[in-house]
């Protein structure tokens, strides 16, 4: 009974923590600017972040090492430094973008400015990583984030047609009016907001806090392969509301209210109030995950103690860095920087950033001296050497497309 | 060890699980018998015996030991602050030697805790001088925690590092041209391969140096690809084999010798073996 609690659990924060700043805005901007033709980026993105995600648990739980652990022992100190400088400076920039994103959420709830938020739900943020403990903020803000499910409702009360809807999704074509270069700019926006990679690094760490072992394997595979494509799925609602109400209507997403407006037109006040609360439990959770990952990422790299599973003051270096980044944090967005700009471009570089991550973990999950006999199967290699191929088109891609379309405009 | 002797007593090389220096053991995590995570192995300290074997003496931690991994400035650079920073007048990197691991896995363990160990000073100041000091941090600390190594203690334990004559660095060996018997270039030194002797070093044999691994290229690891020829996924074995298709093996009695001064190793073939063998 325990065991399947735990792992309903997991599989129910798995969703919840699933969405963050980047999947909400981009997919209501995406939504709203190409409907549904770009939901197959969300399905190949699910698919590829639950490959590696499962990977990257795999060998949390087999080896006790966590992904960049394994990043600098595979790829070496100086191409390891510049991997770590890249995919942190990545992640720094997810984590402006999710405390600029509740900042925003309570600006919509309190009608304060946004920019007197930012200080206190920085020091909040920061307070959580100081204090509590690892599996509170798993939980709390991975079960409150499925409030967000209230965007799959409002699809319902709209009343769509389904079957036109179904067939938007699965004939993909390009708006007329919107360039090719744009739609690939989004599709690659919307892959790397789908495949961040601190989704990993907080994956894999988050195993080793949780002293995972061979026996999870079962459980860590459910959190993967169930809980990720239904928090896919809420994605997927988001993009469909802001088609139905916002594409008609030719309005486009850049600000945070615009992604909630579907739910109000279909709810009203109650609905919209539920998903402020998603909007708030999703950037929150996210931005522990992230404030953390950049901690574990630079840790793991130099060898320091780190992790919520010891007392603070045995990881003292981990802990001063995600002090820092608070601060750093909090002074970015006090430049009066919009978050949503941020979130924008922090999906863009996430998939420049991709192949940094995934490519370790692909071989390490491959070598018997650290698996044993829980190497690869065919399936895993054959979808992760598949997917390598796809990330790197994306990360070369990415930046080009970001100059050619002036960042979609 | 004993000041004077020849540390490295020339024992035979025996079978035994053998390690690849920058496979199995460079940019490893060290943790300690509580599990606690130690640092690093940012570098190997070998020793050069009067037989010519290279013994593996120590683990290296530290910035002092990763800068000069780096190459060129920002690993000056490295080394530069961190000397600034260290409290020491000429400091050394953080050194564990052999006799205190006793195993290796995925991580490299530790026989002793890391307060122990005294390779700690970075985290300890931290916690000192930040940490320690922010709201709610005040929480009991750990017995062994409370007695950081005295200032005897350290230097006791650094005379003792100095005894032995002829410390080098793995990082001054790896990638070193090898050249053979007509003075043509075989390739640079891309690992080296260590079995275990009847000598003792603590818990596990004394490691030697027994055969090199040499790769036509300069730059680019061969991520394990080069052990074994089964191992997948298919579309990363084929790349890295074509990038790396000139490497080779070539056993410890092929080497003359290896020229520090120079920065040179001669050996005395000019084939290699395929690089499968002698794995195990």
């Amino acid at each position: 009974m325990k065991k399947y609690f735990a792992v309903a659990l997991g599989v129910l924060t798995a969703i919840g923590g699933f969405v963050d700043i980047g999947d909400l805005v981009t997919n209501a901007l995406v939504g709203a600017r190409f409907g549904l033709s770009l939901v197959w980026v969300v399905a190949v993105g699910v698919v590829g972040i639950c490959v590696f995600a499962e990977m990257s648990g795999r060998v949390a739980a087999v080896s006790g090492r966590a992904t960049f652990d394994l990043v600098r022992e595979r790829l070496g100190p100086r191409v390891g430094l510049a991997n770590l400088l890249a995919s942190m400076a990545v992640t720094l920039l997810t984590f402006v973008a999710e405390i600029g994103g509740v900042a925003l959420a309570l600006e919509l709830a309190s009608s304060v400015n946004e920019l007197l938020w930012v200080p206190l739900v920085a020091a909040a943020v920061w307070v959580v990583l100081w204090r509590a403990r690892f599996s509170l903020i798993e939980n709390v803000f991975g079960l409150m984030g499925l409030a967000l499910v209230v965007f799959a409702v409002a699809v319902w009360r709209l009343g769509p047609d389904y079957a036109a809807l179904w067939h938007e999704a699965t004939h993909p074509t390009k708006p007329a009016g919107e360039g090719l270069p744009t739609y690939a700019y989004y599709a690659v926006a919307l892959f790397g907001a789908a495949m961040t990679p601190y989704e990993v690094f907080f994956f894999s760490s988050g195993g080793v806090e949780e002293h995972w072992g061979t026996r999870d394997l079962a459980t860590m595979r459910a959190n993967v392969f169930v809980g990720f494509p239904l928090g896919g799925l809420l994605s997927v609602a988001i993009a469909a509301s802001t088609a139905l109400v916002l594409q008609p209507a030719g309005i486009e997403v850049d600000t945070l209210a615009q992604v909630g407006l579907p739910v109000a037109v279909a709810l009203g006040k109650l609905g919209l109030a539920v998903a402020l609360l998603g909007f708030f439990a999703a950037t929150y959770g996210a931005a522990c995950e992230t404030g953390l990952s950049v901690g574990y990422s630079i840790s793991q790299y130099f060898g320091w103690q780190w992790g919520k599973y010891v007392r603070p003051a045995q990881a003292s270096r981990f802990h001063a860095t995600l002090l820092l980044c608070s601060i750093v944090a909090a002074a970015l967005l006090l430049t009066t920087v919009d978050p949503i700009k941020v979130t924008e471009y922090s999906v863009v570089f996430s998939a420049v950033a991709l192949p940094l991550t995934y490519f370790p973990i692909l071989v390490v999950a491959n070598d018997p001296d650290y698996m044993g006999d829980r190497v690869n199967g065919r399936l895993a290699n054959g979808l992760g050497s598949l997917y390598l191929v796809i990330i790197l088109v994306a990360a070369v891609s990415a930046l080009p497309l970001m100059l050619v379309t002036k960042a979609g405009m | 060890m004993a000041a004077g002797k020849d540390p490295i007593a020339a024992s035979p090389v025996v079978a035994g699980r053998r390690y690849d220096a920058a496979l199995h053991l460079l940019d490893r995590q060290l943790v300690d018998p509580d599990g606690r995570l130690v640092a690093k192995v940012d570098d190997l300290e070998v020793v050069e015996g009067a037989d010519r074997r290279i013994t593996l003496t120590a683990v290296l931690t530290g910035p002092g030991a990763l800068g000069p991994r780096m190459h060129g400035r920002l690993g000056e650079w490295m080394v530069a602050v961190w000397s600034r920073l260290h409290p020491a007048e000429q400091p050394r990197p953080g050194r564990i030697p052999m006799g205190d691991l006793v195993r290796v896995d995925s991580a490299v363990h530790v026989g002793r805790r890391t307060a122990g160990l005294g390779v700690d000073g970075s985290e300890r100041w931290v916690r000192e001088h930040v940490v320690g000091r922010l709201p709610l941090a005040s929480d009991e600390d750990e017995p062994s925690e409370q007695h950081p190594p005295t200032m005897e203690a350290r230097q006791a334990r650094e005379r003792a590092d100095d005894d032995v004559a002829g410390r080098r660095r793995m990082v001054h060996l790896l990638g070193l041209p090898v050249l053979g018997p007509d003075g043509v270039r075989l390739g640079f030194l891309a690992d080296v391969r260590l079995a275990p002797t009847s000598g003792v070093e603590g818990v596990l044999p004394r490691l030697v140096v027994d055969g090199l691994v040499v790769d036509g290229r300069h730059v680019g690891s061969m991520l394990g690809y080069d052990r074994r020829a089964r191992q997948g996924p298919w579309l990363l074995r084929r790349i890295v084999r074509r990038i790396h298709r000139n490497a080779g093996y070539l056993p410890w009695d092929a080497v003359e010798t290896v020229d520090w001064d120079a920065g040179v190793v001669r050996v005395l073939r000019s084939d290699l073996d395929p690089l499968d063998v002698a794995t195990r």
